[in-house]
């Protein structure tokens, strides 16, 4: 079992490139529109990997953080929704792998020297701040409500009891995954692509990798909290998810900076009063 | 200027044509603004100088892209008030539709540009599909989407098909239900509104001191309309009422567009129900001396055209676009509003920088007018 699940970690970046492909499908139809060929993230990327990399700046950093940030992101998908690491706390290690990988990400705009990218870091180091304590908030919700100490040993359907949470984590992988409504760090026609603006070739296809194996991550996770080990709700909540996302980005305004950071901080308030919920009525407290 | 400055443009998504804008940041407030013209001077008024009539409409029409007919029509008022000449009904009507549906397709286009700008694509997807229909209007008449060099002096160049007026009609049906469906959709989403509302705000006495014109100056509560003030064409048979606003920021600029629309729309339906039958008079040559001056009301406001011919060619050509008087009024405008808004101010004050650019100020040691006897010297023809 352990093989089977170590042979599909190795394909993962490819279902999260194939995931993509199917996002801007679905995006298109909503649109009206015919849409790209559900793999043309991938030629995409074949065309980044092949392209020049042009080096705007000589820094160490502005070198390495795109790799590192799709790194860290591939680490955490051995914990979900493959369960290849699994041990005691490991929800905690995922909340580093995820804050260090934000982190990189905010380091790649900052080290790029553009005016663009460090806004976009700026706004991102903002919201981050927020937004991955709310994860964290939420996260622990779970945990403490199944009264476990991995990610795999979440009761199924934990969510009914758990609504303020889940709620909170949406707001949290929305936020995370740039969706429009909440896409102010990435928004093209203020601060042109944000983190990205000053990469090309090799770094900048770690960069596309990078958030697409994001999104395939945040949406496993989310939906492994929600649906446990059942492999039914977890497709179903999966496919919603997804959908709900795809939605939001086709049929909403982007707000600005200001009310973005109060909707996170809303989730924020909402896992954390959840959470001493949950810590009063497990009897931790 | 601050030690963050953020450069938009010259080639950015926040505007659509060539220029650049220099915002010195706060965090994410803007501090000092600073805009830098002259990526698209073209030298058009000493292109259009030394040429004939006939062929100076040719140039006219090629100042704008998205209004050639207003241009087209401006240049051609001025000439047949030169020459003190009427033009048939069947051609006074045809301009009318003609203009109209420019109008329509140039606030479609506007429309989704906005709705590009605050994130909403699907939106922006919608508003061109719609403007595709009248581009077609477009095409079916004039052979033409862009440009269509349809007006002549005295005349058109072609007269429209027995079957166009249903054409247009059934599309402009379209259109209409579509853009009043989509306008019903915006103004009730909240997201939308707080996106445009409160922001960019023109007051009224702003906006008469920078002597604005056309949907800007009317949704700040400016009842400014040269088809009412100045009738042309058939703008005094049809009926239609000025869409004016109170408010006077970005989601009643919105409003106001939108209302236009739908006045286009109801214009073109009433002249081409009233089409009088009749032929056209032939493109001829005509010879102009003398000087004048015409105005019509472009999609953005008004349009204004002075100019002096010696020997039939032209000795002296001077173009007002309704751009000019709001383009130093972005930097007021965008003090102080936080980087999210740019766009937004910017887009909704729709600007078109190649109809307007005329002058060149370069910065070099001390403020210098690069006026258009010297852009010839330096840069254009050397005759």
């Amino acid at each position: 079992m352990q093989s089977v699940m170590l042979f599909l970690w190795v394909l993962s970046p490819a279902a999260a490139v194939l995931l993509e492909g199917f996002y801007r499908k679905t995006i298109a139809r909503m649109q009206s529109r015919k849409g790209p060929p559900v793999v043309q993230p991938f030629y995409d990327l074949r065309k980044l990997w092949n392209k020049r990399r042009v080096k705007t700046k000589n820094d160490w950093f502005f070198l390495i953080s795109p790799f590192f940030y799709t790194v860290t992101v591939l680490i955490g998908l051995l914990i979900v929704p493959f369960h290849i690491l699994s041990f005691e706390y490991d929800f905690i290690f995922l909340l580093y792998i995820t804050v260090l990988s934000s982190a990189f990400y905010v380091l790649a705009g900052i080290s790029s020297d553009s005016p663009y990218g460090m806004l976009a870091s700026m706004r991102e180091m903002r919201l981050m701040v927020i937004y991955e304590t709310a994860l964290a908030a939420a996260l622990l919700s779970f945990v403490v409500y199944s009264g476990t100490l991995t990610i795999s040993g979440v009761k199924p359907l934990s969510v009914i009891y758990l609504l303020p949470s889940a709620v909170a984590l949406i707001a949290v992988i929305f936020v995370e995954n740039k969706v429009t409504q909440f896409d102010t760090g990435a928004a093209e026609s203020e601060i042109l692509p944000g983190v990205s603006t000053e990469y090309s070739g090799k770094a900048l296809f770690f960069l596309d990798l990078g958030e697409m194996m994001k999104r395939f991550l945040f949406l496993s996770l989310v939906s492994a909290l929600f649906a446990g080990d059942n492999m039914l709700f977890f497709a179903v909540s999966f496919v919603i998810l997804f959908m709900a996302m795809a939605y939001s980005d086709a049929t909403t305004p982007r707000f600005t900076l200001h009310v973005t950071t109060w909707y996170v901080l809303a989730a924020l308030i909402l896992a954390v009063i959840d959470l001493l919920r949950v810590i009063w009525v497990s009897g931790w407290a | 200027m601050h030690d963050f400055v953020m450069p938009i443009g010259p080639q950015s998504p926040a505007v659509k044509e060539p220029i650049l804008l220099k915002l010195a940041l706060e965090g994410e407030e803007v501090r000092k603004v600073r805009m830098v013209t002259g990526y698209t001077h073209r030298g058009v008024e000493y292109l259009l100088e030394g040429k004939n009539p006939d062929q100076a409409l040719y140039v006219a029409s090629r100042i704008c892209g998205i209004c050639s007919i207003s241009h087209e029509r401006a240049y051609v008022r001025t000439v047949e008030n030169i020459l003190g000449y009427d033009a048939p009904e069947r051609v006074k009507a045809l301009r009318t539709v003609l203009f109209e549906l420019e109008r329509m397709q140039s606030h479609l286009l506007w429309a989704g540009m906005m709705m590009h700008e605050i994130g909403l694509e699907t939106l922006f997807d919608y508003f061109w599909r719609e403007r595709e229909k009248v581009l077609d209007c477009f095409e079916k008449i004039t052979g033409g989407r862009v440009h269509h060099n349809i007006n002549k002096i005295r005349t058109l160049r072609y007269d429209m098909e027995k079957e166009d007026p249903d054409f247009i009609l059934q599309r402009i049906k379209e259109v209409k239900k579509k853009a009043r469906e989509y306008y019903d959709d915006c103004v009730k989403e909240e997201v939308v509104i707080s996106r445009l509302k409160n922001v960019g705000i023109i007051p009224k006495n702003m906006a008469e001191s920078w002597g604005l014109t056309g949907p800007i100056a009317r949704a700040s509560g400016i009842d400014v309309d040269t088809r009412k003030n100045d009738p042309y064409d058939w703008y005094n048979k049809v009926k239609f009422k000025t869409v004016v606003g109170k408010e006077g920021d970005s989601f009643e600029r919105f409003k106001v567009r939108m209302k236009e629309v739908l006045e286009s729309a109801s214009i073109v339906e009433q002249v081409l129900s009233n089409l009088p039958e009749e032929k056209i008079p032939v493109a001829s040559l005509s010879r102009v001396d003398g000087e004048g001056y015409g105005r019509v009301e472009a999609p953005r406001g008004e349009l204004f055209y002075y100019l002096r011919f010696k020997n039939n060619l032209i000795e002296r050509a001077k173009v007002r676009t309704p751009s000019f008087s709001y383009m130093k009024l972005a930097e007021e405008l965008l003090q102080g509003v936080v980087v999210g808004d740019v766009p937004v101010i910017l887009a909704s004050l729709d600007p078109c920088f190649s109809c307007l650019e005329r002058i060149l100020v370069e910065k070099n040691g001390k403020v210098s007018e690069l006026k258009e006897n010297e852009f010839r010297r330096r840069y254009a023809c050397s005759q």
